[in-house]
């Protein structure tokens, strides 16, 4: 009886270790000087602030970037042109932009083609935000 | 000899004299009782009465090794949970699609944002 409640405390103590030890090391970021050429390239409007990010934001961004050299040349400057507009919006706004994004690819594609031309003949202008509205829940 | 010696001296011969009186059915079923706690120890300890005579190495190898397997268990088990966790998030894996998707699209972002 008590070797089984020593066994217990050690069992308990030793989960308790092994579980730490493991997400300490799961949790850990990476710092900007870690990352591959292609990473920094990918990810450079975020460098001056990148190793002050959340390691989970890093994933993120670590899995985007491995998107990156699949794109053209021209594709490639509209992602950095971008991504730091992106990381600058709210959580909310990061939500509402890809329910947006959903809802307008569920429209026909003659449609999506005329509210894009719509946009790019309005560029600049503000009244662009009401061509693409969220569904009512 | 001091009063708890002597204390003690008093209820050992107490004892002595009171199981000196048991009747031999009382004796019959402390000796059964006995000896059926006996073999659940034993069994509880893994060890049998044949092995009994290998002493206490055999007992101690065993429970070892029981042991080592129980935690290298429960390590793999966390390890895998943590990996499964880790890389396989179908929440994150969405995200990535529609943020890259956005990031490259042919509209600009605020198009997509009040």
């Amino acid at each position: 009886m008590l070797t089984n409640h020593l066994l217990g405390r050690r069992f308990l103590f030793g989960l308790a270790a092994i579980i730490f030890s493991i997400y300490a090391i799961s949790a850990t970021a990476e710092t900007w000087s870690q990352l591959t050429p292609t990473q920094r390239e990918a990810l450079a409007p975020l460098a001056h602030e990148w190793d002050t990010l959340p390691a989970k934001k890093q994933k993120h961004y670590l899995l985007l970037a491995k998107k990156y050299p699949t794109l053209t040349p021209e594709k490639q400057t509209a992602f950095l042109a971008r991504l730091s507009t992106w990381h600058s919006l709210t959580h909310e706004q990061r939500q509402q932009a890809r329910e947006k994004f959903k809802h307008f690819n569920k429209v026909p594609p003659e449609k999506k083609a005329e509210v894009k031309r719509m946009i790019k003949e309005n560029a600049g202008q503000k009244p662009a935000v009401n061509a693409i509205t969220t569904p009512n829940p | 000899m001091n009063i708890n010696q002597r204390q003690l001296s008093a209820i050992k011969n107490a004892l002595n004299r009171n199981a000196d009186n048991l009747n031999n059915s009382v004796i019959f079923k402390l000796a059964t009782i006995r000896h059926q706690a006996l073999l659940r120890s034993k069994q509880a300890h893994q060890l049998t009465p044949e092995h009994s005579s290998s002493g206490i190495m055999r007992l101690r190898a065993v429970s070892l090794h029981h042991e080592t397997s129980l935690w290298i268990g429960i390590a793999l088990i966390i390890i895998f949970s943590v990996l499964v966790h880790q890389y396989w998030d179908p929440s994150n894996d969405d995200h990535v699609d529609i943020d890259f998707a956005i990031l490259t699209d042919e509209l600009p972002i605020d198009v997509y944002v009040d």
